[in-house]
């Protein structure tokens, strides 16, 4: 470490740590036109039903799984 | 809202380090300014009342995510006074990454104040202002700080060979 650990010595290099990383920093231009002109994701009417279709596919799932191993165990039983 | 997106990417950038999670953070405060703007008052000045938001999103995507990516690479943290006419000073390098890990090691409430401080150049009582806190809650955050910073780079040097 080659920094004195004296008061001014320290606030000094903390100046010159964020103007090193920040200086001219903005934020990019397509990022701002995005957040200025969109919607929020979900807002339409189909939000409310998101974790329903979630829970009955989960669901859904679940049967086809349970389907299908009892198939293969219909099937090897021949 | 426009006149204050750079304030609030450059703020985002410094708390959270790096520009994916700077751009996700920065929707998501936008996102919420757009759902709460009917609501403000006017108490705080927008820009405050944006950078509220700001900080409030950042501190969230911190605890969902439960991690932290480098506070930049030491190398993009050097300043331009590690250049010297021979292109390099090794010793200008070494302090800015010094700063820049112990930086990292210092939690989020500190290293807001110190963002404000340095590089905002706020005063103490801007900083009390915008975060809602007493002046002299400011000046002792700023000082554990400065002496949690100071402890990094004493036990750094100690382990340096």
């Amino acid at each position: 470490m080659t920094i004195d650990h004296k008061d001014e010595d320290l606030d000094q290099a903390l100046r010159l740590h964020y103007h090193a990383i920040l200086d001219g920093v903005t934020a990019p231009e397509q990022l701002r036109r995005q957040v200025l002109t969109c919607t929020e994701p979900q807002q339409g009417s189909m939000a409310r039903w998101a974790p329903v279709l979630a829970v009955a596919l989960a669901g859904a799932s679940f049967l086809v799984v349970l389907a299908s191993s009892r198939m293969a165990e219909i099937v090897f039983r021949f | 809202m426009n006149s204050c997106a750079n304030e609030v990417y450059t703020y985002l950038l410094a708390r959270l380090g790096n520009r994916f999670d700077a751009d996700d953070v920065f929707q998501s405060t936008f996102l919420k300014v757009r759902r709460f703007l009917p609501g403000f008052r006017g108490e705080a000045s927008p820009t405050t009342w944006v950078m509220r938001i700001a900080m409030n999103e950042a501190s969230s995507f911190r605890r969902r995510r439960g991690r932290e990516l480098p506070l930049m690479d030491a190398e993009d943290a050097l300043p331009s006074s590690a250049l010297n006419e021979s292109g390099f000073d090794p010793v200008a390098a070494e302090t800015a990454r010094d700063v820049a890990e112990g930086m990292q090691s210092l939690p989020a409430d500190l290293r807001d104040i110190l963002y404000f401080f340095y590089f905002k150049e706020l005063s103490y009582e801007q900083i009390a202002a915008l975060l809602g806190v007493p002046a002299g809650t400011v000046k002792s955050r700023i000082f554990r700080a400065k002496q949690a910073l100071r402890a990094y780079l004493e036990a750094h040097r100690d382990h340096r060979p």
